[in-house]
Parts: structure tokens; C-alpha cells; sequence
């Protein structure tokens, strides 16, 4: 295609007619999948029903568990949703600590890589962070329920994980409860649950048992705490703990006054250059050297925001003498 | 009242769902719910247009993502830029795609749609990043 997009007014230019012009040929357009979406459809709509009811069933099954009641007594049992692997691909616009990367499983095992952490930029990182649970008051989870956006084939067309990783030996089962939707539980490998999804609320909740079926611990991310259970004379009591909850990796602020007056092309591109530059630099000197090329690049990145500060001095000159 | 909105939404439905198929599904769900409440509501294009989104949101969830290959008939306007520009939005996932026909289209602010689609509000900005970026990056 002859045609290069070289400013984000122009990107959204093109999406708009596109949009409009897909929009007002709708009705002519003909797809050849077809097919497979009606059957999807019809399945879905079948579905949507087992939906509701499977997850009414277990809301109402936290709330009545007892501890040391085995989970296969469910009235509504869950499906199993094996792990899944998640390619890193996942990383493309952000970079995450290596030492916070929890996941490095065994050979044969599906599930290859996770994040947990705090990407690169923390600008970017605002929005991340509140995806894997960041609380309002600052603390996180970084040992606790995470997610990944992204969406592969292994995921199912669901384009979210929910990790929980640094599982105790001690956990045999974990049971996703979405606040919407159904139930699925899950055998952790080397300590990490990952459930694929296809969104994420904050009453979602995840539950740990053990081989016997007592529930070990629960994460709901939405109070950003770990949420500790023990039981007396068959009582659940619910308690918080805290102990867990670690800051996250530092990472260098952004210099908000450097970026000012950039367009958000230009800031796309600037991200862009960021994150290439760590990850170049973890490539060649390895994962140990993550502060060694937070600096490094930290130190590239003021550079490329001082030469496009520069530039765009030097064009607005140019442009004043010689407007009219 | 059908007909009046009928191409609208199903335009809609299509950008969102990237199917014409499952847009004639989505819309005549969306007017089959809304035809015995009509009276009662207030603003019957914005509810249409927010019905067709949370439809097409549902059933997405259940839905296996194909990896997206170009077809020759995949053009719908005739217009290499236009199909290439929508080969590429259709290849985006489903919630970065939404983001953007929210965000374009219907002109939505990211509060508007972070509540549309249950997500925070940086998690839209997230999205669309992710999506612009790779808009870019093909059409550069």
C-alpha cells in the first residue's frame, strides 16, 4: 500500500472514514465467516444462561462455604480452565522488571511467562498498574492476583489473564469466582494460577484450597489486600492481612514538563523509543543488569526528549520568520 | 422506528464485532429487548447504540478470536486505503477495537467508555495505546 500515516491527527483521520465508510456499506458487506458465527452465536446465547446461573450459584457458595468443606461439594461446580501459555508479546509496550517476572515453569508445562510488576514508564505504568490491582491507597499485589492484557489463540479468544502467583506449596486448587460469569478453578503449577478471561471486575475473586479442600487464602483485587481465612468450630472468619503487600520495583518518573506540548504521536513515539532502548539493553546485558539499563536508558530517554524539545524550538523559530 | 435505526446500529455492530453476520444477530436482539420497554425509555437512539455495544461485548466474550487473513473480498468500499484500514481494525483484538470505534465513531469520552465496557478508565487509555500503536506501526 502507497500510503504512510505520519501524525496521530492524520491516524484518526483514517480510522474515522474508514469507520464511516464501513459503517454506511455494512449492509452490502459480505464476510465468509459466517458460518462459524452462527454457530458461535447459538452457542453463546445457550451459554449466557449457564452463565447466570453458575455464577449466582457461586457467589452464593462464598458466601455459605465452610472451610473445611471440600470445594467438589459445590452445588455449582466449576469448569476447569487449564493454564495457559502466554507468550510475551504481551510486553510489547511496556517493559516489567525482570526480577518481578514471576513465571519461568518447567519445560512441558503450558503456562511459559507471567508479569507481575511495575513496567517501565511510569506513565504507562498509571494504567497497568490499576489493571493488576493497584489500590487507590497506593499499595499493591505484586504476590497476588494480576492481569495481563493481550489476546492469543491458547487464551481462547479471551484477551485477559488473571495471574495469582506465589501460591503456597500447600494450594492444590484455585477457584476464579468473576463477578460475572462462571466459575473456574484451576491446579496451580509451581505455585501460579493463570485463568484466561475476557474481562475483569473488581468483585472478582480468586480462592485457594488445599489438597483437602479448606480454603487456604482469597484475593478479591479490588481491595487491593490478601484476604486470610481460618476457621473455628466451623465458622469461616474472615481476616486481613497485609504482610504480603510489598511496594512494587522503582522506576524513574517521568518528567512531566518534558512532555509537554508533545503531540500524542509524538509521545506514542517517545514510549516507543523507550522501551525498545530496555529492552535492547536487557537483551544484551541479560536480566541482572535491570538497574544498570534503568539508567542507561532513563539517561537515553531525557536525551531523545531534549533533541525533540530542541527540534520543535528550531521549527516554531523557522515558522515564526517566516509566517507573513 | 426499525428501519429508521436499523443501518446505523447494524453499522455499529459491524465496526465493533468486524462481522456483518453477527451484527444482523446483535441488532435484532437489541430491537426484540427494546420493543416492549420502548415507551419507557428516554433517548431511544443513545440506549439502541449502548444496547448494541453491551451485545456485542457478551457475546464477544464467548467468542474464539481467528487469527485475521486477508481475503480478497475482504474490500467493502472499494477503496484500497479504506480496506486496508479496516483489514487492520479488524485484526485488532476485540477490546482495543472497541475502544476505538468508541472512541471515533460514536465520539464517547474514555469515562463514557470505561463504564461500557466494565473497566477502569486508564485501562481504555491502555487500550487505545495498544491499538494506535499497532495501527501505526502498520500503516508507517
Amino acid at each position: 500500500m502507497n500510503y504512510s500515516v505520519t501524525s496521530d491527527e492524520e491516524l484518526n483521520a483514517l480510522l474515522e472514514r474508514t469507520m464511516r465508510a464501513v459503517s454506511e456499506s455494512a449492509p452490502d458487506m459480505e464476510f465468509s465467516t459466517t458460518t462459524g458465527n452462527q454457530r458461535w452465536i447459538a452457542t453463546a446465547a445457550a451459554a449466557t444462561v449457564l452463565v447466570v446461573g453458575v455464577g449466582a450459584a457461586g457467589f452464593a457458595l462464598i458466601a455459605r462455604r465452610d472451610a473445611s468443606s471440600p470445594p467438589a461439594a459445590s452445588v455449582a461446580e466449576p469448569s476447569e480452565s487449564p493454564l495457559v501459555r502466554v507468550d510475551d508479546v504481551f510486553l510489547s509496550t511496556s517493559i516489567v522488571k525482570p526480577g518481578a517476572v514471576a513465571l519461568q515453569l518447567a519445560d512441558g508445562q503450558r503456562l511459559t511467562f507471567g508479569v507481575v510488576g511495575q513496567p517501565y514508564f511510569d506513565g504507562y505504568a498509571q494504567a497497568v498498574t490499576v489493571q493488576i490491582g493497584a489500590a487507590s491507597n497506593g499499595r499493591f499485589l505484586p504476590a497476588g492476583a494480576d492481569v495481563v492484557a493481550g489476546a492469543e489463540p491458547e487464551l481462547g479468544g479471551n484477551d485477559t489473564v488473571v495471574f495469582w502467583t506465589g501460591l503456597p506449596a500447600s494450594v492444590a486448587r484455585v477457584e476464579f469466582q468473576p463477578a460475572a460469569g462462571t466459575a473456574t478453578w484451576q491446579t496451580p503449577v509451581a505455585g501460579v494460577a493463570a485463568f484466561p478471561v475476557a474481562s475483569h471486575a473488581p468483585d472478582d475473586t480468586l480462592i485457594a484450597y488445599d489438597a483437602a479442600g479448606n480454603e487456604v487464602q482469597r484475593i478479591s483485587w479490588s481491595a487491593a489486600k490478601v484476604i486470610g481465612s481460618s476457621t473455628t468450630g466451623g465458622e469461616s472468619k474472615v481476616s486481613y492481612d497485609y504482610s504480603s503487600i510489598t511496594e512494587p520495583p522503582a522506576v524513574p518518573e517521568v518528567d512531566m514538563a518534558m512532555l509537554a506540548g508533545l503531540t500524542q504521536f509524538q509521545e506514542d513515539e517517545y514510549r516507543a523509543f523507550g522501551n525498545d532502548t530496555m529492552r535492547s539493553c536487557l537483551a544484551a546485558k541479560g536480566d541482572s543488569a535491570w538497574t544498570a539499563c534503568i539508567e542507561s536508558t532513563d539517561a537515553a530517554v531525557k536525551q531523545y526528549l531534549k533533541d525533540l524539545q530542541a527540534s520543535r524550538t528550531a521549527g516554531d523559530a523557522t515558522a515564526e520568520t517566516t509566517s507573513p | 422506528m426499525y428501519h429508521q435505526y436499523r443501518s446505523q446500529l447494524l453499522g455499529l455492530a459491524t465496526l465493533l464485532s468486524g462481522s456483518r453476520a453477527v451484527a444482523e444477530e446483535v441488532v435484532q436482539d437489541v430491537f426484540a429487548a427494546a420493543i416492549p420497554r420502548w415507551d419507557v425509555i428516554d433517548n431511544h437512539e443513545w440506549y439502541l447504540k449502548r444496547s448494541v455495544v453491551n451485545r456485542v461485548r457478551s457475546l464477544g466474550r464467548r467468542a474464539t478470536r481467528a487469527k485475521h487473513v486477508p481475503r480478497p473480498h475482504d474490500g467493502v468500499t472499494g477503496e484500497p486505503l479504506i480496506d486496508e484500514t479496516w483489514r487492520l481494525l479488524r485484526g485488532l483484538p476485540a477490546r482495543q477495537r472497541t475502544v476505538l470505534v468508541l472512541r471515533i465513531h460514536l465520539d464517547l469520552p474514555d469515562e463514557e467508555i470505561a463504564r461500557l465496557m466494565n473497566c477502569p478508565e486508564p485501562t481504555v487509555r491502555s487500550l487505545a495505546f495498544r491499538a494506535l500503536a499497532t495501527l501505526r506501526k502498520e500503516l508507517t
